[in-house]
């Protein structure tokens, strides 16, 4: 037998759903999952890394488009395989009946429940949308390939 | 065919050119449908298949 450094997949797995605090946390009102939901951003704006919250700034606007509206169903609970946890939205992520005239490349994912706190930034070849539908597919929800993976 | 929505209102689909542009990078699938009228692009819907997302690396150096 020989001990392996690692990082245990479990608490990979445990940091999806919560389950450690190694700071200041947030009082949870139920077990339950969070809401989350979704922004999409012009390609000048700067959402990246850095970004703490949500944020109108550089946010798109257009004829059918609402900020702040767009939920990220997340009804599949976080998982592992090997020592790579994982979760993706159970649901593609749709804008229907909007004009995004401006170029975005953008969409960031974040926490409704905790005051809008970021997830996740994902980029894209810019687009723009004319009295039109876009659909966000997820990818699939396993180690390779899940939207977000803590490897 | 039947009447879409377009930046005119519902039109007669029969009456605008449609095309397909796909594009594909590592990681993403895009299909844009657009719809024109005459020169005028006047309905453009994209379909983005995700292909993979994004990881961040929990590993501790050895």
């Amino acid at each position: 037998m020989a001990n392996t450094q690692s990082m245990c997949t479990s608490f990979k797995q445990e940091l999806l759903t919560g389950k450690h605090n190694f700071g200041v946390g947030v009082v949870r009102a139920s077990t339950t999952a969070d809401s989350f939901k979704a922004a999409l951003y012009t390609a000048a704006a700067t959402i990246n890394a850095s970004t703490t919250a949500y944020t109108a700034s550089g946010e798109v606007s257009g004829s059918g488009y609402t900020a702040v509206v767009v939920a990220v169903t997340m009804s599949t609970a976080p998982a592992t395989s090997g020592t790579t946890a994982f979760v993706t939205p159970s649901a593609n992520i749709v804008y229907t009946n909007v004009t995004l005239g401006t170029s975005f490349d953008a969409v960031l994912i974040y926490n409704s429940t905790q005051g809008n706190a970021a997830v996740s930034v994902h980029t894209f070849t810019p687009q723009t949308i004319t009295a039109g539908t876009l659909t966000l597919t997820m990818p699939v929800n396993d180690a390779s390939t899940g939207l977000l993976r803590l490897v | 065919m039947g009447m879409i929505y377009t930046t005119h209102g519902d039109l007669d689909e029969s009456t605008l050119e449609y095309k397909t542009v796909m594009t594909e990078t590592d990681f993403e699938i895009v299909t844009a449908h657009e719809w024109y009228l005459g020169d005028e692009l006047v309905k453009r819907n994209v379909d983005m298949v995700i292909k993979q997302g994004i990881f961040s690396n929990a590993i501790a150096s050895t």
